[in-house]
């Protein structure tokens, strides 16, 4: 046994390599020694033994080679528990780096809370409204049914309800059932105070089509739709608690509405039961009446084309073999209702049929401006990233001399890679918590503040998609981030990173660069959303700007509702309203004050009519409103010709009406429609004719933004029975007064119970107000937009300012040189804000460029705005320039603080 | 993986090893063993119950009388093959005059496959046996 042998092997051995072959090696050396010891035991000297020996074994290193072959194969059966070993390790080490330099990481850490949460957010709206399908039971059976008529001059969104008996022929077949919903909000009186709820009438089928069942209760009835049957109601979970604080014993209760009847409450909808939604022409109900086809109801068949009809196919039918099913029924019509769809079909032509479905319906135009903002806001993402990435890089060259040692000392570039990633995943998914807990709220937030209730009626919430998206975003950025410090510690780099570590005058040109690209970029990105909100915002100035044609400021309007149990009266109706407006003008303050039986932008009522002259090809349409005298003159529509209505012009008098602009042009031509005649009604109606008296100036109906269409004003005054009384029992009033609206409302509510102390004041609002919202979606958009376009910009400032200043730092020994060797401030500040300015430069070029393609698609949300709008790009071109400018400036001035002998020394 | 242990496993090429050790001739005067034969061997002999490398070297040597002049070197790739397969499983421990050795062990699976190899072992030096033996003449050779 000579230890000198084995020592000796143990050497030749460790030829071969080190560590991970050491237990082969030393099971060879085993043997080695122990045939050796055996030899010499026999006798032999050593140096023979050894010799034997080494022919016993044959050839070592093909027989470990060999070993080593399969110990290696075994090697990467065990990698996958070393690499997660080492993951935890890079964890370890990844969180005490983070911690190291709090700054960079808090900064990094909100740029990527910011864009997560605002990106997860608008993604949650986006696949509640666009990818998730409706909060019902097999939604996707859901349809919408409208009707439509061959010649009129306007599009119909829903039906003449008494259709629906008929299409309900269908049931079994192509529908497994049909419901049919009118809307219907009801004034609840409690303790004096009444309040408007948004409600609806609706067949009792409705509930089975949706497939929603009560909470508490039930819904209704066949038997409830009968005529006599006690009226009952069905209410939403919201209201429940609100008005009634969620009693339980609601069941059963009678409840009492303004107008002196009473109901009794026999069921509660569950909570997230939103319906019917904006989207299909009706705002959210929050009670629910039962539907009753009573006579008056199907006296309007082929007319009053109000209600909407719902439908849930049949297992397997497709949309287009339910609209065939129904046309035959509508081809059938005229034939059965020759009074009504056969006359209708004589003068209107063909009756038409849709069925669409109820997802797309309820959609409608939200898609565009849902997809821009979801475009947006993955911009504001990307500069958040390449903010942080940029940060990161700025640390990885702080960090390159460590890089470097670890590459010598033989770390892979995997390895390496593979701890940024650890590092940089810590980071994010600490971002992405961050981000999904804003996103929590600013999903909330979204869904309260968008305008009309749209996206409540969708089931917005964090589903496994929308987890799914933040966690392939957070996984994107991160391989994003660790490639990047990645190639900056690439092999070749290393050794003369350590050669030039000690003295680097200049920054090292390579890593400039990729710095620059990433702020150029930067500055590309933030230029392309903020020409985009720059022409949102300016959309949303020009429809601010737009006149309404009447003049909204200091007038108040408010709503009474006459009940017919106490005003069957048709005389007694209109008595009492001029009374009210009556006393309505003594108010001190007001100047003048009227009614109508609608007012602007709160909805329209079209009505066919018969201009003077040859038949027209499609029956022409108007939006009709009932006025008494001195509407105009309240609402400051300015009078074009003739005269405006008069108490005079009354049921004794020739009746007489008043049309707008467009009307007068569309189909009175050039010449002067004063004295001409005008028909309510198709052309073989019996409605008398009507003189017109007046031209008024065109009024925006419904909302700013649209073009001016036909509209024509009668009289209230002139108005007899029929089915207009439940119109002109329930009118608007305005008033006007020279004191701020507010101050005005108690005083409307004494004129009011001067005439009659049981009447309600409903809906006191200023009009500015009723104006505001019919472009508050432009408004809502265009503030999202610019919200976050000052988010781009923001992170577009940090970006230029953290390249610039840490360019100064890199650079302080060239810096110390040139103000050694006589570089002025002015000099020095020219440098720093030169550099920015190239940098922004460039990135405006592109951005431009970029923009230029892109705001195309928006084109459909400007509004008289081109979406090469000149103007807007010339001043955010300006708006970056400047801010490159002054995000230039602290590194300026740290520039021009440097010591040159202390910044010589430095390094 | 390949289980069976039958000697036309010389055909086999251990995707593992690299090319050019596999292409080598194996240079020995004494008698080639088969790959497959040197793991029988080696199961046989570990089934007496758990030994090192050289322990196994010797036995085979011994029982023989070295006739088979195994290459010792071979021996460690077939243990650590066998081991692979989980035929074998292995533990340091002191040798005999204390020093460290690697101690093989046969597992519940070598045994099977032992037991299962041993008597296709029988018969096919049974079959090359009779063919070795035969004094009937071929056709062709009549």
């Amino acid at each position: 046994m000579t230890p000198r042998l084995g020592s000796n092997w143990r050497r030749y051995l460790s030829f071969f390599g080190r560590r991970p072959e050491r237990d082969v090696d030393d099971e060879l050396a085993f043997h080695v020694q122990a045939r050796v010891d055996e030899y010499i035991a026999t006798g032999m000297d050593p140096e023979a033994a050894r010799a034997a020996t080494l022919v016993r074994l044959g050839d070592l290193t093909r027989y470990r080679g060999e070993t080593l072959a399969i110990e290696q194969q075994e090697q990467r059966r065990r990698t996958m528990s070393n690499v997660a070993h080492s993951v935890i390790g890079d964890i370890r080490f990844g969180a005490r780096q983070l911690g190291r330099n709090l700054p960079l990481t808090i900064a990094a850490l909100l740029c990527f809370a910011l864009g997560v949460g605002a990106n997860t957010s608008i993604f949650s709206v986006v696949n509640a409204v666009l990818f998730r399908p409706l909060p019902f039971p097999d939604s996707d059976k859901l349809v919408v049914v409208t009707e439509g008529v061959t010649k009129l001059a306007a599009d119909i969104s829903s039906i003449s309800a008494p259709d629906l008996l008929d299409y309900r022929e269908t049931e079994g077949r192509a529908f497994r059932s049909l419901a049919l919903i009118r809307r219907r909000d009801v004034t609840i009186a409690v303790n004096g105070e009444a309040e408007v709820i948004p409600g609806a009438a609706v067949t009792p089928s409705t509930f089975k089509v949706l497939r929603v069942a009560p909470a508490v209760g039930r819904v209704f009835l066949d038997a409830d739709t009968v005529a006599g049957a006690p009226l009952v109601v069905v209410i939403s979970d919201g209201l429940w608690r609100r008005r009634y604080g969620a009693d339980r014993s609601m069941i059963g209760r009678q409840i009492t509405l303004s107008s002196g009847t009473t109901a009794e409450v026999v069921g509660i909808m569950p909570s997230g039961f939103a319906f019917p939604m904006p989207g299909l022409g009706m705002p959210v109900a929050d009670i629910f009446l039962p539907f009753r086809f009573s006579p008056a109801v199907l006296a309007q068949r082929a007319d009053n084309f109000g209600a909407l009809a719902i439908g849930r196919l049949q297992n397997g039918v497709s949309e287009e073999r339910a609209e065939s099913s129904l046309a035959e029924i509508v081809r059938q019509l005229p034939q059965r209702y020759p009074d009504s769809w056969g006359k209708s079909q004589s003068r209107g032509g063909t009756p038409l049929i849709h069925v669409k479905s109820m997802r797309r319906t309820a959609v409608g135009d939200s898609r565009r401006p849902l997809l821009v903002l979801l475009g947006a806001v993955g911009f504001v993402l990307l500069i958040a990233c390449i903010n942080v990435a940029s940060l990161f890089i700025a640390r990885a060259s702080a960090r390159k001399r460590e890089i470097a040692i670890r590459r010598v000392l033989g770390a892979t570039r995997g390895r390496l890679t593979q701890q940024f990633l650890a590092e940089a995943l810590l980071l994010l998914a600490a971002g992405s918590v961050l981000g999904l807990i804003a996103a929590h709220w600013g999903t909330q937030a979204l869904v309260a503040l968008a305008p009309g209730n749209f996206y409540s009626s969708f089931d917005v919430s964090v589903d496994s998609r929308v987890l799914a998206f933040t966690g392939g975003l957070t996984v994107l950025t991160a391989l994003v981030f660790a490639m990047l410090p990645g190639f900056h510690g690439r092999s070749s780099d290393a050794e003369q990173s350590l050669r030039t570590e000690g003295r680097s005058s200049t920054a090292n040109r390579t890593r400039q660069r990729g710095r620059r690209v990433l702020i150029v970029t930067e500055v590309a990105f933030a230029l392309m959303l903020t020409i985009g909100a720059g022409l949102m915002l300016r959309s949303l100035a020009r429809v601010r700007a737009v006149n309404p044609g009447f003049d909204s400021d200091n007038l108040v309007t408010f709503n009474i509702n006459l009940p017919a149990t106490a005003y069957g009266d048709v005389d007694r109706i209109k008595l009492t309203e001029r009374q009210i407006v009556q006393r309505l003008r003594e108010i001190p303050g007001v100047t003048s004050a009227s009614a109508a039986s609608g007012l602007p932008m709160q909805g329209d009522w079209l009505i066919v009519f018969t201009p003077e002259g040859p038949p027209q090809s499609q029956s022409p349409v108007a939006a009709n409103t009932l006025v008494l005298p001195g509407y105009f003159e309240a609402m400051r529509i300015p009078l074009r010709a003739g005269r405006l209505f008069s108490e005079r012009d009354t049921k004794s008098a020739p009746s007489a009406v008043i049309i707008n602009e467009t009307l007068a042009r569309e189909y009175y031509g050039s010449g002067n429609p004063i004295g001409r005649q005008f028909k309510w009604g198709p052309r073989d109606s019996p409605g008398p004719l009507s003189e017109i008296i007046g031209v008024v100036a065109d009024v925006k109906q419904r909302s700013l933004d649209e073009e001016p269409s036909p509209a024509v004003y009668h009289a209230v005054l002139q108005q007899d029975t029929g089915v207009n009384v439940s119109i002109y029992r329930t009118l608007a009033y305005v008033v006007r007064t020279r004191l701020a609206p507010a101050s005005v409302a108690a005083a409307i509510r004494t004129a009011v119970r001067g005439v009659d102390p049981k009447l309600v004041v409903l809906n006191v609002r200023p009009m500015d107000m009723i104006v505001g919202q019919t472009i508050e979606t432009r408004r809502f958009n265009a503030t999202l937009l610019g919200l976050f376009a000052a988010l781009a910009l923001a992170l577009a400032a940090t970006g230029v300012y953290g390249v610039l200043q840490y360019s100064v730092i890199q650079r302080r020994r060239e810096m110390g040189i040139r103000i050694a060797i006589g570089a002025t401030s002015s000099n020095m500040i020219a440098l720093i804000v030169g550099q920015a300015v190239r940098l922004a430069a460039v990135g405006v070029a592109i951005g431009l460029a970029g923009a230029f393609a892109l705001t195309r698609l928006i084109r459909a949300l400007l509004f008289n705005t081109d979406p090469l709008d000149g103007l807007t790009f010339v001043a955010s071109a300006g708006v970056l320039l400047v801010i490159a400018v002054l995000s230039s400036y602290l590194p300026a001035r740290r520039a021009l603080r440097i010591d040159p002998l202390i910044a010589m020394r430095a390094e | 993986m390949r289980i069976s242990l039958l000697p036309i496993d010389i055909l086999w090429e251990e995707p593992n090893i690299p090319r050019d050790t596999l292409r080598e001739p194996a240079v020995s005067t004494s008698l080639d063993l088969l790959q497959g034969t040197l793991d029988l061997l080696v199961l046989r002999t570990l089934s007496w119950g758990p030994a090192h490398g050289y322990d196994v070297a010797r036995w085979i040597q011994d029982v023989t009388g070295d006739v088979l002049r195994v290459e010792e070197g071979s021996l460690y790739p077939a243990l650590h093959r066998l081991e692979k397969r989980k035929l074998l499983k292995s533990s340091w421990g002191l040798s005999r005059n204390n020093r460290r050795a690697k101690y093989y062990e046969i597992t519940a699976k070598g045994r099977e496959a032992l037991a299962s190899e041993a008597s296709a072992w029988s018969s096919f030096t049974k079959a090359v046996a009779t063919v070795m033996t035969s004094a009937e003449r071929p056709e062709w050779a009549k």
